[in-house]
C-alpha cells in the first residue's frame, strides 16, 4: 500500500511545490488581515460592519479559508518516519484529519454566526457576536510562517 | 516577534473594549477628576487608540481601574496572561539580539 502511495499523481500538489509556496503565502496574508479585523468586527462592529467594502472582505477570507480546507486534501505530506512524500488521496486525508489541524481549521472557517442568524438568532444579537470569536482560531494558521522561513533559509 | 507584540496588543484593546462597554462605568484615568467620561460617545479613532493605550497598560501591568465585576476579572486574568507574554516575547527577542551579535563577530 505504501509503495502505491509513494507514486507522483497529477492532480495532487507537491508540498514542497513553488504553488503550494504561493499558496501558503496567500493564506497567510489573509490570516493576518482577518486577526486584525475581527477583534475589531467583536469589539467596535456597529460602527462599521454594515459597509459594503467590508462585507465583500469577510466573504472573500471566509472563500479563502474553505478553499484552504479544500486544498489540504489535495497536497502530499511528507511522512516523518521513512522520509517518504505521500501521494495517496486516502493517507493523505488520514494524515490532514488526525495529525493535521483539520477540526481547527473547520471549526474556525465554518460561518456558525451566519448558521445561528438563519436559525433566528438576531443579525447583531449577542449570540452571532459572540460565535464569531471561533474565527479567532484561523490565527493558528500562521504558523505556517515557520514552514516558508525554512524554505527561504534553504533556497 | 514585534508582529506578534502589536497583534496581542490589538486583540486585548478589542477585548477591553467589549467588556468595558457592558456596563459603560469604566472611567479612563484621564477623567478621573470629572468622575464621568465621555468616551463611550466618542468617534471610532478615539475609543480605539484610548483602548490601545489602556491594552498596553495591562500588559505593562498597570493601573487602568476596572469598576464592575466582569471588568475586573477578565483585568486580572489578562494581567496573568500578560506576564507570561511579557516573559515570553521579551526572553525570544533577548536571544534574537544575541543571535545577532554572534554573527557581528564571525566577520
Amino acid at each position: 500500500m505504501l509503495d502505491a502511495a509513494i507514486v507522483r499523481q497529477p492532480h495532487i500538489v507537491s508540498a514542497r511545490s513553488n504553488v503550494r509556496f504561493v499558496w501558503d503565502f496567500i493564506v497567510i496574508i489573509f490570516a493576518v488581515v482577518n486577526g486584525v479585523t475581527l477583534p475589531l468586527e467583536i469589539a467596535f462592529g456597529d460602527q462599521f460592519s454594515n459597509e459594503p467594502w467590508y462585507r465583500v472582505l469577510d466573504w472573500i477570507t471566509i472563500s479563502v479559508f474553505i478553499l484552504d480546507v479544500i486544498a489540504g486534501f489535495f497536497t502530499s505530506y511528507v511522512n516523518i518516519s521513512s522520509g517518504d512524500e505521500i501521494f495517496g488521496m486516502r493517507m493523505i486525508a488520514i494524515n490532514y484529519i488526525t495529525e493535521g489541524t483539520f477540526l481547527i481549521d473547520i471549526a474556525s472557517t465554518f460561518p456558525i454566526d451566519q448558521l445561528a442568524v438563519a436559525f433566528g438568532a438576531e443579525q447583531d444579537g449577542s449570540v452571532a457576536q459572540s460565535l464569531k470569536i471561533f474565527g479567532l482560531l484561523k490565527i493558528q494558521r500562521l504558523r505556517r510562517i515557520s514552514k516558508i522561513i525554512g524554505n527561504m533559509n534553504q533556497t | 516577534m514585534v508582529f506578534f507584540l502589536i497583534l496581542y496588543i490589538h486583540i486585548l484593546a478589542c477585548l477591553l473594549w467589549v467588556c468595558f462597554n457592558i456596563e459603560k462605568t469604566w472611567i479612563p484615568a484621564v477623567d478621573f477628576i470629572y468622575a464621568k467620561t465621555a468616551l463611550f460617545e466618542e468617534e471610532f479613532l478615539k475609543q480605539y487608540l484610548s483602548m490601545c493605550y489602556h491594552a498596553i497598560m495591562v500588559f505593562g501591568l498597570n493601573e487602568v481601574a476596572p469598576r464592575a465585576v466582569p471588568e475586573i476579572l477578565v483585568v486580572i486574568l489578562m494581567m496573568i496572561i500578560s506576564a507570561m507574554m511579557n516573559a515570553f516575547i521579551f526572553g525570544e527577542m533577548a536571544v534574537l539580539v544575541q543571535e545577532m551579535d554572534k554573527k557581528d563577530i564571525e566577520f
